[in-house]
């Protein structure tokens, strides 16, 4: 065989010519009797008109699946993620602030502060800034509200009675963690801000920051 | 129906359903023979039929002419349907099924509908050396396929396949040319396969008759 006779062939053999009545009938009843509904549909308000391309359209009922779940993905990396970093970058600010305001105060001052922390402030405040995982407290977490915490903060967070505790006296309280909150309940521990931090030696170090952005109170390896 | 007639009828059919019926009736047979043609089956080539003109009824509002014949645009959804088909072996949501459930409705005839595919299939079958050279078009490339097609079963000049097949007339020539080539060499190695002598139009068997035979 040539390539005229395959030609050929493909020209003169018999093709089937085959028309189907019934389908040709129904199909064109459906789709002018969709035409009619499309054009009225066209009258109705947005939402109804979304209402039922959505209900029809096999690939627009998939995209808003897909939707759906993209709005649920985001949801929870906001919850988890971005959240964590607003919180991270707030703390990150919050210790920068702080770093500018111990370097703006007068030595003696500054003596008198790093004597009651008992720590560098300056080096307090740049491992803070360096760790991974500084972090903001909030006021109500249970770390804060811990008794011991309370003896390193005594003009924020501590009951009158222990404004000048020292850890020691603390230790011989006898009072619950409940009785210290609920003490102090009107003392507005918000006025200052808690942060935590693991230090280079691998110790969870707590620290508060007032609202001049001054440290004043430390604790560590608890 | 004048290419006049057409634009005009092209136009109210935007927003007239009754002048999109018009349409449907010029082109309906032709689009099933082709699908009928490149296919081999009727059942998917009603298929193909119903998504082409739910396609064409769903953009028709956005349909231009520049220049290309309303048919070619139906062939071109079409060539399309069937490609995709080919390439899947899946058809596509639509059929005349799927719009009954929509619409809610079921078949007022539908034994007519069965017996009538029963028929369609039957009358198919007796084109045997027409499905023959069929299946051997299938085994080419789907470039070759759509256009040996476009040519051979639907009598198309070449500037049409270039509208339908969106390809410069340079390229639809070479195409017909290796395609027929390939086509050639595949009879050709059929009948070193397979050499019983054959009628004219019966020149060789296919793929699936050269496999039992081997079986057997």
């Amino acid at each position: 065989m040539n390539h005229q006779d395959c030609v050929r062939q493909l020209k003169y053999c018999r093709k089937p010519a085959i028309c189907t009545e019934c389908h040709r009938r129904h199909l064109k009843h459906l789709l002018l009797s969709s035409h009619h509904e499309a054009l009225e549909l066209q009258q109705q308000p947005l939402f109804v008109r979304m209402g039922v391309a959505l209900r029809r359209d096999p690939y627009q009922k998939a995209l808003l699946t897909t939707g759906t779940l993209a709005v649920v993905v985001v949801a929870v990396a906001l919850n988890f993620g971005i959240v964590d970093s607003d919180n991270t970058a707030h703390a990150d600010e919050l210790v920068h602030q702080a770093m500018t305001t111990v370097a703006a105060l007068q030595p003696e001052e500054r003596a008198s502060l790093e004597a009651d922390l008992q720590a560098d402030i300056m080096r307090l405040l740049e491992e803070a800034y360096a760790a991974e995982d500084l972090m903001l407290l909030d006021a109500n977490d249970d770390e804060v509200i811990d008794v011991r915490t309370a003896a390193f903060a005594p003009n924020y967070l501590l009951r009158p009675a222990a404004i000048n505790a020292t850890s020691a006296d603390i230790s011989t309280v006898d009072e619950t963690a409940d009785q210290y909150y609920r003490f102090d309940h009107d003392r507005s521990p918000a006025t200052v801000r808690l942060l935590r931090y693991t230090d280079p030696q691998g110790n969870r170090v707590l620290f508060g920051v007032d609202e001049s952005n001054r440290p004043v109170m430390r604790y560590a390896n608890y | 129906m004048t290419a006049q007639q057409e634009t005009n009828i092209i136009a109210r059919a935007k927003d007239d359903p009754e002048a999109f019926g018009l349409l449907f009736e010029a082109y309906y047979e032709r689009i099933l023979g082709y699908a009928i043609r490149r296919t081999g089956q009727v059942a998917v080539a009603q298929d193909i039929a119903s998504e082409v003109f739910y396609r064409a009824l769903k953009h028709i509002q956005t349909y231009e002419s520049r220049g290309v014949p309303f048919c070619a645009w139906l062939y071109k959804i079409a060539t399309n349907e069937v490609n995709h088909y080919f390439r899947t072996r899946h058809l596509r949501p639509i059929s005349l099924d799927m719009l009954l459930d929509e619409h809610g409705i079921e078949y007022p005839d539908a034994t007519d509908v069965a017996n009538e595919l029963m028929d369609a299939e039957e009358k198919l079958e007796r084109h045997e050396a027409f499905l023959r050279l069929q299946r051997f078009i299938t085994t080419l490339p789907l470039k070759y396929q759509e256009v040996l097609a476009l040519r051979y079963f639907e009598h198309k000049r070449v500037s049409d396949i270039c509208d339908i097949v969106h390809k410069k007339m340079g390229t639809v020539k070479s195409l017909l040319t290796r395609g027929t080539e390939k086509l050639r060499v595949a009879i050709e190695a059929d009948l070193e396969r397979n050499p019983a002598p054959r009628t004219a139009m019966q020149p060789f068997s296919s793929p699936s008759v050269i496999k039992s035979e081997q079986s057997s």
